[in-house]
């Protein structure tokens, strides 16, 4: 396992009892990648310490990496959940956001909001002053011509740590939270593969991985849910490799199941790449 | 006392696809209507298969699981929806223009295929043998690695089963096209599977000239029952799948790997249902939920 390729959120986790920011960004007329080449330096990998405040992350929508310049071929090799987007009707039917939960009431990631194309996660603890923390940030989004929309939550139930060793002999699938790491079963999922090169020639259907480079390994899926619950708000985070198996079936379960008057306020699967595929987006090396 | 459940099954040549497929879309919740009022009727599905697996022409797959008489629940239905099954079945080869209820039913049965299933039934003396035989020549086949299925196709067919796929009950249909000189080992492993009761009773197979169907009226998600069958009768469903071209269940590895790229296999070669019904698993209207849901 590679830490330093890794984003820190997806090994460490939320912080227990501390604060979250999102910024949700809307490319626009901006210019991401000069945006994405400042950034990168500041964005904390899984080797760092997981205590100190303000770690902070990075991931894509699938029309974020669009528009950093991943083509058709490449982005047909993400998972099906995540091209779609959680407002698709599609998925909007698996997940069960029909009625009063549909996209259209959504206050971000619908269709009546403004597009999200990236999400920028401020981690803190409980007496770290986010605002503060985040003000330079958000300066850099102007300054990069990216429109911003601010959301604040408490972290609380979000995905933990995983514990990586339970037992001896008994390792944590770790599979399932990264990608071209082993799963249960002993499966890696490999790709989305990109050109290695700069080339104007799309990548053939056959490419070999050693002929190519693995964007999603050491990536992860997040899937982030806004929801509303008796006048109190609840942030859903789920970091995960397979979005179907393991949100989509298991939120629609709890989210019917155990909290039946919870309502849908805004959410949107996410692609938090590994460091180097960030690093590989900032470059250029895309079309 | 009630009447044993029998099943009719039957694969119809299409002579204008287009039409066919757009009198579906049309006349689909009026179809569905006549089969949920016909008694009798314990689940029916119409779907017109998948160009690339049909033979030569677009088929109509037509299955129908019903208690009583053929001919009167058939009557039935079309007694129901008259216009609407003239306006389907019309677009069909052979199809009598003038035929009444009676005729509609005759119509059907004369085509009705043998679809093979597992038997309800408990286990007989020799199953055990059964199963370790099977489960050694589960193991006797080589992945086709190089027949990877054609990316657009597999995604039009994934848009297609997609907006189905969330709803409890939606019958599951994989086609798959076998090769000509497999089809005498698929027979063989579907004689087998009928001798024991290993797979879901309600799931059948069906060999339509080189095509191989399988159907089932899933009691849950379609994505779950896969998954629960694709563990449970993996040797079973490998033996009869194990030659068709882009069966990726590699032999040599470890079985939860092997049940997950059946489940795999099982999903990506769904084709959609146009319309059908399931009395085991009453469709739930949005309406009821809006309801549930409250403002």
């Amino acid at each position: 396992m590679d830490r330093e390729d890794i984003q820190s959120v997806v090994l460490a986790g939320y912080p227990g009892d501390g604060q979250v920011r999102y910024h949700l960004l809307t490319f626009g007329a901006g210019d991401p990648r000069a945006m994405l080449t400042r950034l990168l330096a500041d964005i904390a990998s899984a080797d760092e310490p997981a205590g100190f405040a303000g770690r902070r992350q990075l991931a894509f929508s699938a029309s974020g990496l669009r528009e950093l310049g991943l083509g058709e071929p490449e982005m047909a090799q993400f998972a099906r959940e995540f091209r779609q987007g959680m407002a698709h009707p599609e998925r909007a039917l698996a997940i069960g956001d029909v009625a009063f939960d549909s996209a259209e009431h959504w206050e971000f990631g619908g269709p009546n909001t403004a597009r999200i194309d990236a999400l920028w996660l401020t981690l803190g603890g409980a007496d770290t002053r986010l605002a503060e923390l985040s003000a330079p940030y958000e300066r850099l989004f102007v300054r990069f011509g990216i429109s911003f929309q601010v959301q604040d939550a408490v972290a609380a139930g979000e995905p933990g740590a995983p514990v990586l060793r339970r037992e001896r002999f008994r390792r944590f699938p770790l599979g399932d939270l990264v990608l071209g790491e082993a799963d249960a079963v002993g499966e890696r999922i490999a790709g989305p593969l990109v050109p290695i090169k700069y080339s104007a020639r799309p990548l053939p259907a056959w490419v070999r991985a050693k002929n190519a480079q693995d964007f999603g390994k050491n990536g992860s899926y997040l899937a982030l849910r806004k929801v509303e619950q008796e006048q109190r708000v609840r942030w859903l985070v789920t970091l995960q490799t397979d979005l179907r198996r393991q949100f989509e079936i298991n939120h629609r379960k709890q989210l019917r199941e155990r909290a039946p008057g919870a309502r849908v306020r805004g959410g949107g699967y996410f692609f938090l790449p590994s460091v180097r595929a960030l690093n590989y987006l900032a470059e250029g090396r895309v079309r | 006392m009630t009447t044993a459940c029998q099943s009719l099954t039957v694969v119809v040549a299409v002579d204008d696809g287009p039409a066919c497929r757009a009198a579906l879309a049309k006349h689909r919740a009026a179809l569905e209507a006549a089969f949920a009022e016909a008694t009798g009727v314990q689940s029916a599905c119409l779907a017109l298969l998948p160009r690339p697996f049909a033979v030569q022409v677009d088929s109509l797959f037509i299955e129908c699981s019903f208690r009583g008489s053929l001919s009167v629940v058939l009557g039935a239905a079309f007694a129901l929806a008259e216009s609407e099954f003239r306006a389907v079945f019309g677009c069909c080869a052979q199809f009598p223009p003038f035929c009444g209820p009676a005729g509609f039913a005759a119509y059907l049965s004369a085509r009705a295929k043998r679809a093979r299933a597992s038997p309800e039934a408990g286990r007989d003396h020799w199953s055990t043998w059964r199963r370790a035989r099977n489960a050694l020549l589960a193991r006797c086949h080589w992945p086709s690695f190089g027949a990877a299925p054609n990316a657009e196709d597999l995604e039009h067919r994934r848009a297609a089963v997609g907006m189905q796929d969330w709803q409890a009950g939606v019958p599951l249909l994989h086609v798959a096209r076998l090769p000509e000189v497999a089809l005498s080992r698929v027979k063989r492993a579907l004689r087998s599977l009928e001798q024991d009761a290993l797979l879901d009773p309600h799931a059948r197979f069906l060999l339509h000239g080189n095509c191989l169907l399988f159907f089932a009226y899933p009691p849950q998600i379609a994505w779950l029952w896969a998954e629960r069958v694709s563990a449970a009768t993996l040797a079973p469903l490998t033996r009869v799948w194990a030659a068709v071209p882009g069966f990726g269940v590699r032999p040599w590895v470890r079985r939860a790997r092997r049940a997950r790229d059946l489940h795999r296999f099982l999903l990506d070669g769904r084709a959609p249902v146009d319309a059908w019904f399931n009395a085991q698993a009453p469709r739930p209207c949005l309406g009821s939920e809006r309801r549930a849901n409250g403002p």
